[in-house]
């Protein structure tokens, strides 16, 4: 075993080491990139001589806003050359010398083509710009600013620029370890200068789309992905402005736990992908399963997440897909940002835009579906005529502004349990607690507070928190917290598990999510653990709501 | 500002010794620590060190919402977990191998644990499931709060709770075997 000074010793080695080699590729680059880029500008001038007065007149598609409502939802397209035709609507950029390594573009109407080892489907291409794209000159907003830390953050001094780590919490990605200096990045013209908030609307560059949304609208982005072999390595960086757009931030954590689901990656299993930086942009997404690969041999969601429109203007969102390693290969589809391998892989972007008027607060996606109704329970009558309209589980019920409502949660289970963690999410907007304690902060209580009402809940340790105070970066929610090893908790029969009063404060709509983290049964069997359903069989969640 | 996050902060203004400071106070518990994790010393060792050279290569920014300990633990945790994905079936080691890791395993106990009790409770872990060894070892011997240790071990403070009550009944059940009683359990 080393001692420290010898450990230290071979640590700063390796260090030296690894800057002696990032700053070899880093002369490589120059010594490689200055000549063919001189050598390319001498082509295309030469090529302009040559060409002048015999170019082709290449049809300039101006991009038109949608015409449909905005709650439709629109597909990308990807770029076009020359040789395909566009689909009307959408941008084309003049062709380059680079055209023959561009897939061909993605017709929404046609249904993937079978794969064909030695042309392009024109039915398959991928979101991923071409290097012609990154000539176009405008770094996209943020990107570069992917060195910096926000704000809230201590500031570090300048460092040696370094790739992203999964690994490390927290940590900002700075750029991408062995990055071809062609390798694509989204190009968009540079962002206007503003000197106060634009509450213009907003224009959002999704591929090859256009957008248009208000201040307050929420914009959700998902990625889908077809891969025709197996994946077993996933990297992708989804770069875009948080001036203009932010993501809906529900925790302060560093890692987004599968509660969390700012970002949500709903076809990986929650132990090998990694996300950092969720709440902002640029994040990263992570994942390896060097064993069993991820499939996406039918087309998929890869990642998605909600953003709410902050300022107006212009904004890019491209997804860059740095890695896609093929399973039980060598080989890659892409690797350090360029696409290797075009043919039997198809990225596609999708926006939908919801109006603010329409929009509810964003709630996590449940892992676990509420109870149906069976000859034992009823549920209580839904209604939609009300001053706000609220999902809760299978059912939708109303009230008016002024009146209470009882949320109520029952809960039947098999097996005896010696824990619970749940989170029930709601909008403080819409609702307010009957509040029944004195207390000013934010602090843990017992049961003989009175907000929450939980009779059955009878074990050594029960307790429950509730943000009665706006924490930055803490979503209003209450988490009830039980344990009680000996004895367990039992539900055998359908009971109450919890009740909660609210009053309605406003018009509009909501969502109530009540997300079960854990719920163990005998660690390590458990119902729930991390917000994942383990056991879905014998156990029923029965949520809903009665207006007093 | 803990001890840790000074020395950090020190070595981010280009104060190398800082970082010396650093190994020499995290070097052996980070070790340990893995060890539970991984089965082997030799390679929690050179996990150790992959976990400071990230570090010293990547200068992430530390952010302060933890403990320096409990972040470091929480990327050296990530670096092991990598490693055994990529690595399922550990290292193939021989003979003699196996008695140098057992000797290697057994200086390092004593270097760090120093007190006889606590070694042979260490010991006595070895048999445990990785999640109880890592829970057992981050809260007695790192002493670290629940909240700390849920978040290196990316679980619910409730669910460490839970863990930690079932662990040491193994754990006390074990020892009682061998008559060895551990107050503290």
């Amino acid at each position: 075993m080393k001692d420290y000074n010898e450990m230290a010793s071979s640590v700063f080695r390796r260090r030296d080491e690894y800057f002696a080699m990032q700053k070899k590729k880093k002369a490589m680059l120059v010594k490689i990139g200055l000549p063919s880029a001189a050598f390319l500008l001498v082509v295309l001038a030469g090529l302009g001589f040559i060409f002048r007065g015999d170019m082709p007149e290449i049809p300039v598609v101006v991009p038109t806003p949608p015409t449909t409502s905005h709650t439709e939802e629109m597909t990308h397209n990807t770029l076009i050359t020359e040789n395909t035709e566009a689909p009307s609507g959408t941008e084309s950029v003049l062709p380059t010398d680079a055209t023959e390594n561009v897939p061909l573009p993605y017709d929404p109407t046609e249904p993937p083509a079978e794969d064909s080892s030695d042309s392009h489907s024109p039915t398959q291409g991928p979101i991923m710009d071409s290097p012609q794209s990154s000539t176009e000159g405008a770094q996209p907003d943020n990107v570069g600013d992917s060195t910096e830390p926000p704000a809230a953050y201590p500031q570090a001094p300048p460092t040696e620029e370094a790739p992203y780590d999964p690994s490390i919490p927290n940590m900002a990605p700075t750029g991408s370890e062995e990055t071809d200096p062609v390798a694509t990045e989204p190009c968009e013209p540079p962002s206007i200068e503003e000197t106060e908030p634009n509450t213009g609307p907003l224009t959002i560059y999704a591929g090859g789309d256009v957008y248009t949304a208000q201040v307050g609208d929420t914009v959700s982005v998902t990625v889908e992905l077809y891969a025709k072999k197996k994946v077993d390595e996933i990297e992708l960086t989804v770069p875009f402005n948080n001036d203009k757009l932010s993501i809906v931030d529900l925790t302060s954590y560093g890692y987004t736990f599968r509660g969390a689901k700012e970002v949500w990656v709903p076809n990986i299993p929650f132990d090998d992908v990694t996300i950092s930086n969720h709440s902002y942009s640029p994040f990263w997404i992570k994942a390896d399963n060097f064993e069993r690969g991820f499939d996406f041999t039918e087309k998929k969601v890869l990642l998605t997440f909600d953003t709410v429109v902050r300022q107006g203007g212009e904004v890019y969102i491209n997804p860059i897909m740095m890695t896609l390693g093929i399973c039980d290969s060598d080989e890659y589809y892409f690797k350090n940002s360029i696409q290797k391998i075009t043919n039997g892989v198809e990225i596609d972007l999708h926006l939908t835009v919801t109006p603010k008027s329409q929009s509810q607060r964003y709630v996590p996606v449940l892992d676990y579906t509420p109870a149906e109704e069976d000859g034992d329970f009823t549920y209580p009558a839904e209604s939609t005529d009300g001053d706000l309209v609220i999902k809760c589980g299978r059912r939708t019920y109303s009230a008016n502004v002024g009146d209470t409502i009882v949320y109520t949660v029952e809960l039947k289970a098999e097996k005896r349990f010696e824990n619970i963690q749940a989170i029930l999410y709601y909008d403080p907007d819409k609702l307010t607690v009957v509040d029944r304690t004195t207390a000013k902060d934010n602090w843990e209580r017992s049961l003989e507070a009175g907000e929450i009402n939980a009779p059955n809940l009878n074990g050594s340790s029960v307790n429950y928190y509730y943000a009665k105070h706006q924490i930055q970066g803490d979503p209003y929610r209450v988490m009830l917290l039980g344990s009680s090893v000996s004895p367990k908790y039992d539900f055998r029969e359908r009971t109450i598990l919890l009740q909660l009063e609210f009053v309605v404060t406003d018009k509009g709509r909501m969502e109530f999510a009540f997300e079960v983290q854990e719920m163990s049964i005998d660690y390590p069997e458990c119902y729930f653990t991390e917000s994942k359903q383990e056991i879905s069989e014998g156990i029923s969640i029965y949520p809903y709501v009665t207006v007093e | 500002m803990d001890n840790g996050a000074v020395c950090y902060r020190r070595f981010l203004d280009g104060d190398d010794n800082a970082f010396v400071d650093i190994i020499k106070d995290y070097k052996d518990g980070l070790t340990l620590y893995l060890w539970g994790i991984t089965g082997n010393p030799i390679t929690a060792e050179d996990l150790t060190e992959d976990a400071f050279v990230k570090l010293v290569t990547k200068k992430p920014r530390f952010s302060g919402k933890s403990t320096f300990k409990t972040w470091l633990y929480s990327i050296a945790r990530n670096i092991a977990y990598d490693f055994l994905r990529k690595n399922p079936k550990g290292m193939e080691i021989s003979t003699e191998e196996l008695l140098e890791i057992q000797c290697s395993g057994e200086l390092l106990e004593q270097a760090y644990i120093k007190e006889e009790e606590k070694i042979e409770l260490h010991k006595a872990m070895d048999t445990l499931p990785p999640q109880y060894k890592q829970v057992l070892w981050l809260t007695y011997f790192e002493e670290l709060p629940n909240k700390d240790v849920a978040q290196i071990m990316h679980k619910s403070v409730h669910s460490i709770e839970t863990m930690l009550y079932r662990a040491r009944v193994c754990l006390r059940e074990k020892l009682e075997k061998e008559g060895f009683v551990y107050e503290r359990l």
